[in-house]
């Protein structure tokens, strides 16, 4: 049985190089987009807190119960949450409903079910993730799914807070 | 016997676990040697980067009285009162 | 718009014109990216076709251009940095600066690769770039503040934390001539004064924030090719010390080579270094790492300041340079006191090497006797007083008082305008001030500060494999035929040589948008091969290495040729007595001076020089493409207008003696 895997962030050991972003854009995109990236790093001006905001997948999958086309985002083989883009008619309401922001949806000419816009997020690179295997400090890492993605989930959410809130008094 | 005075820089000193230490080390002792024992006395990540294979590791850095030891210097005998300074490899400034 | 030829490059570029208030869209001429590249090769051909010798630093028609390069904000390791150049009001002749961070390549995400700033706006104005909307919009409510203020008001403006700014803090606005531009993430373009040449513009801040991406030639092979390198550097012997303590982490290590430089450089060693080395700042001051765009190694960190006089005190960028600067040159051994002045000099804007400089030549005049005290504005000019040093960086900002004003003007300007003797104690070259290195303790670093083409600088040359001798990275890149003295600090045979070939390749890497303390020098991984396979499969350009030798070589000469229009010759191309007539009193480097005597002309002859003038041959530039600038070379030295220009730089070549000054 093949191991369902989460990433998990420590946003405490991010450096803000913005690796992870650049290399999944390429990867994803075939050239060099973080915009686009299907992870994205959080922070305030002062650089005191950073945050990599990906989908880990969380386990409760609030995405999935929010989508209103059918097959448009559902987990794989290997436990990851992805969205199968020529469904996608990029509504928005997977991207509303993750509390962590891992979903983006984009203005992409060509690209969904209407040729105009998808939403993007993590898909785990098929099993292999690059932004693990670039992030220097590993502050993302691959895990087995024994340890649980809501954890990891509301770490970042938490995080998110304080970012909040100091960003509120700059 | 003679008596010096060793002190780790950078993160040497974090792998050793002191900032520096005095040693009672035998009459004609060399450099070559002291780097030999501190190896051998050292933890494994200490170990790595202070030896490489049968000789100190070519990117240890070495300064004896604020000389720098080069190849030639390694084999001259210590004395007392030396101080030895130790550093891995760094660069660029 | 059609595709530009080559990817890699966005292909287009802004030109600004301040006075009128008008944005132009245009192409990147092929010329300038197929012979220079970007960043300061593309700059310095933008100086020489446009800025003419007659015009001074601080004139409308001076040009302000901010240069990205091919690799910028590309994959391969630490791709965040980009140029900033500009006739100097410091040297008056070509300067420039570079800086890591985070802002270059939004530039290039939001489809530009450079921008050209001409003329000068009526009222403070700011550039605001999202993607193809540029606006100027005015700044009177931005000018007076610091730069982090002045960050926040634009990101707030623009409802925007991800906008990237580069801006001046009161230092540029009321042009001190070594001001800086700072860059997201506190980020200093320091060297050479282009905070001065914004503040002469009126032109406060450019805000940047790019949604789009950069297209490659192979984006596959890129990936590769970036990936490999990432790998290269992570297991680098040189990587844990640089990642752990940064630059910081050679206070320590400068001390027994005698390369601290202390009391303005009267001694190479500190008796207080341990109270300011990186061991200390990392112990009792860090935070976290952070790291510029695409950095694997991460050798920037936060500082705070929690208790004490400066609690409250926060720091990014806390370089080596700087520790010497506002520390052993002025033998201030109080670490908390030293990151407030490195926080006041990023929130004013103030390159903290020659401000550090300029505060030694004064507690130096003061110990002498030039200074009178009247002359001292109220203030103890004593080494190593902190409380000294923090206030005179105020009011050098604001030009305040006498010291404050003299000293806004650079050691080497003051110096010519005080006289008195003073001229001995400033330590410039070229009108520059001498960062942290000592000619008498690593013999290529002296050649490197005279033939520098900014005037004293490390950067240009940057010859750090024989520092303290890195034998296998020089095997690596050179062969072991000249070992040892190659990598022997005090040998002088060969070092004309590396500092060639350094100046050639640091060229070349602040023309493509990646850092020198990254894997091209600190840690000697990836050289010419690896950077002309990079540039390569980013644009699709045919770059072999002899190519790319050529266009470093190309960028080198023309900056020659460039001061020499200004009147620079073989007589500037020296350094002040200390280095060359007073054998160092300081560890490893006891009883050494620099050789410049026998480095110099071996680099003329290397560099296919005139050894009368120093300057490039008519076969030399004919081989590099360059005939047209040789001919109007000869024309400027001939109707004397290079040395009408070189009588308006406002300095004099530093002091070579004789002395009677024992240290």
């Amino acid at each position: 049985m093949i191991q369902t895997m989460i990433l998990d962030i420590a946003p405490e050991k991010c450096t803000g190089c913005l690796l992870c972003e650049l290399y999944c854009s390429l990867s994803h995109e075939g050239r060099v987009i973080p915009d686009l990236a299907r992870i994205s790093v959080l922070g305030d001006q002062n650089r005191q807190i950073l945050i990599p905001t990906s989908c880990i997948p969380c386990g409760n999958n609030p995405c999935i119960t929010a989508c209103p086309e059918p097959g448009a985002i559902l987990k794989n083989d290997l436990g990851a949450v992805i969205i199968i883009e020529e469904l996608c008619t990029a509504c928005g309401k997977c991207a509303r409903a993750c509390q962590i922001g891992a979903i983006k949806v984009h203005r992409l000419a060509g690209r969904g079910k209407k040729g105009k816009a998808i939403a993007l997020k993590c898909d785990q690179c098929g099993g292999d993730p690059l932004c693990v295997k670039v992030c220097p400090p590993n502050a993302i890492q691959i895990c087995p799914e024994t340890v649980a993605g809501q954890g990891v989930h509301d770490r970042l959410l938490a995080a998110q807070q304080v970012l909040e809130e100091a960003i509120s008094h700059e | 016997m003679i008596t010096i005075h060793v002190r780790y820089f950078n993160f040497l000193a974090a792998y050793i676990g002191q900032k520096s230490q005095s040693l009672e080390l035998p009459d004609g002792f060399t450099i070559t040697d002291l780097i030999h024992k501190l190896a051998q006395e050292g933890p494994p990540a200490f170990r790595e980067i202070v030896w490489r294979e049968d000789q100190p590791n070519p990117h240890l850095r070495i300064f004896q009285n604020d000389t720098l030891v080069d190849n030639n210097r390694m084999k001259t005998p210590l004395a007392t009162g030396d101080t030895i300074m130790l550093f891995p490899a760094i660069s660029g400034g | 718009m059609s595709e530009y030829p080559y990817a890699g490059y966005a292909g287009q570029y802004l030109r600004v014109d301040l006075t009128k208030g008008n944005i132009q869209k245009l192409p990147i001429p092929l010329d300038w990216v197929e012979n220079y590249l970007g960043g300061n090769g593309i700059g310095v051909k933008i100086l020489w076709d446009e800025v003419p010798a007659n015009i001074q630093p601080l004139d409308p028609e001076n040009k302000l251009i901010i240069a990205t390069g091919p690799l910028c904000g590309l994959p391969i390791p630490n791709t965040g940095r980009l140029e900033f150049i500009a006739k100097s009001p410091l040297t008056g002749i070509y300067g420039d600066s570079n800086a890591g961070g985070h802002f270059g390549p939004e530039l290039k995400f939001a489809g530009y690769d450079l921008i050209v700033f001409e003329g000068q706006a009526p009222e403070p104005v700011y550039l605001s770039i999202h993607d193809d909307r540029v606006e100027l919009h005015p700044a009177k409510h931005l000018w007076g503040r610091d730069t982090f203020t002045t960050e926040a008001l634009l990101q707030q403006e623009h409802q925007d934390p991800n906008l990237r700014v580069a801006c001046i803090g009161p230092a540029g606005e009321h042009l001190v001539r070594y001001a800086s531009i700072q860059v997201t993430y506190r980020r200093s373009a320091a060297r050479s004064g282009m905070g001065a040449v914004m503040g002469a513009k009126q032109l406060k801040a450019v805000a940047v924030r790019g949604t789009g991406g950069i297209r490659l030639a192979e984006p596959v092979k890129m990936q590769a090719l970036a990936l490999k390198l990432h790998q290269r550097i992570r297991t680098n012997p040189f990587y844990r010390s640089v990642h752990t303590y940064g630059t910081p982490g050679l206070v320590a290590l400068m001390q027994p080579i005698g390369r601290f430089p202390t009391q303005n450089f009267r001694y190479g060693s500190f008796d207080g270094f341990e109270d300011i080395s990186g061991e200390a700042l990392r112990e009792q001051h860090l935070l976290r790492d952070t790291a510029c765009y695409s950095c694997p190694i991460g050798c920037d960190k936060v500082y705070t300041v929690t208790d004490g006089e400066y609690a409250g005190t926060l720091n990014s960028s806390v370089e080596y340079e700087t520790l010497n600067a506002l520390g052993a040159r002025l033998c201030v051994r109080q670490l908390d006191a030293v990151l407030k002045a490195n926080e006041r000099c990023d929130a004013l804007g103030l390159d903290t090497i020659s401000a550090g400089g300029a505060i030694a030549f004064a507690m130096e005049l003061a110990e002498k006797g030039i200074l009178g005290p009247a002359e001292m504005d109220g203030l103890d000019l004593r080494w190593g007083d902190a409380r000294t040093l923090i206030t005179l960086l105020e009011r050098i900002a604001a030009r305040q008082g006498f010291l404050g004003d003299l000293l806004a003007e650079g050691t080497a300007r003051a110096a010519h305008w005080l006289g008195r003797g003073s001229e001995r104690y400033a330590m410039h070259v070229k009108g520059q001030d001498i960062p942290a290195q000592d000619g008498r303790a690593q013999q290529s670093m002296g050649l490197a500060h005279v033939t520098s083409s900014r005037g004293a600088d490390h950067l240009k040359a940057f010859p750090v494999l024989d520092e303290t001798g890195a034998i296998e990275e020089a095997v690596r890149r050179y062969g072991d035929k000249y070992l040892p003295d190659l990598v022997n600090p005090l040998a002088t045979q060969y070092k004309a040589f590396l500092v060639k070939d350094c100046e050639d390749y640091a060229a070349i890497v602040d023309s493509s948008g990646n850092c020198k303390s990254g894997g091209t020098f600190v840690m000697a991984e990836i050289y010419w091969q690896d950077q002309a396979e990079a540039i390569r499969l980013a644009t699709g350009m045919e770059m072999s290495v002899s190519r790319l030798c050529q266009t470093g070589e190309r960028i080198y000469n023309l900056m020659r040729c460039y001061n020499a229009l200004h009147g620079i010759t073989c007589e500037d191309d020296t350094l002040p007595w200390r280095f060359t007539q007073i054998p160092s009193p300081s560890g490893n480097a006891r009883g050494s001076i620099c050789h410049l005597e026998i480095m110099l002309p071996e680099y003329y002859r290397l560099r296919g020089w005139d050894a009368r003038t120093g300057l490039p041959t008519q076969r030399t530039l004919a081989r590099l493409g360059l005939e047209a600038a040789h001919s109007r070379l000869r024309a400027a030295v001939a109707s004397g207008a290079s040395k009408a220009a070189y009588e308006q730089l406002g300095w004099s070549p530093p002091y070579v003696g004789p002395t009677k000054d024992a240290l």
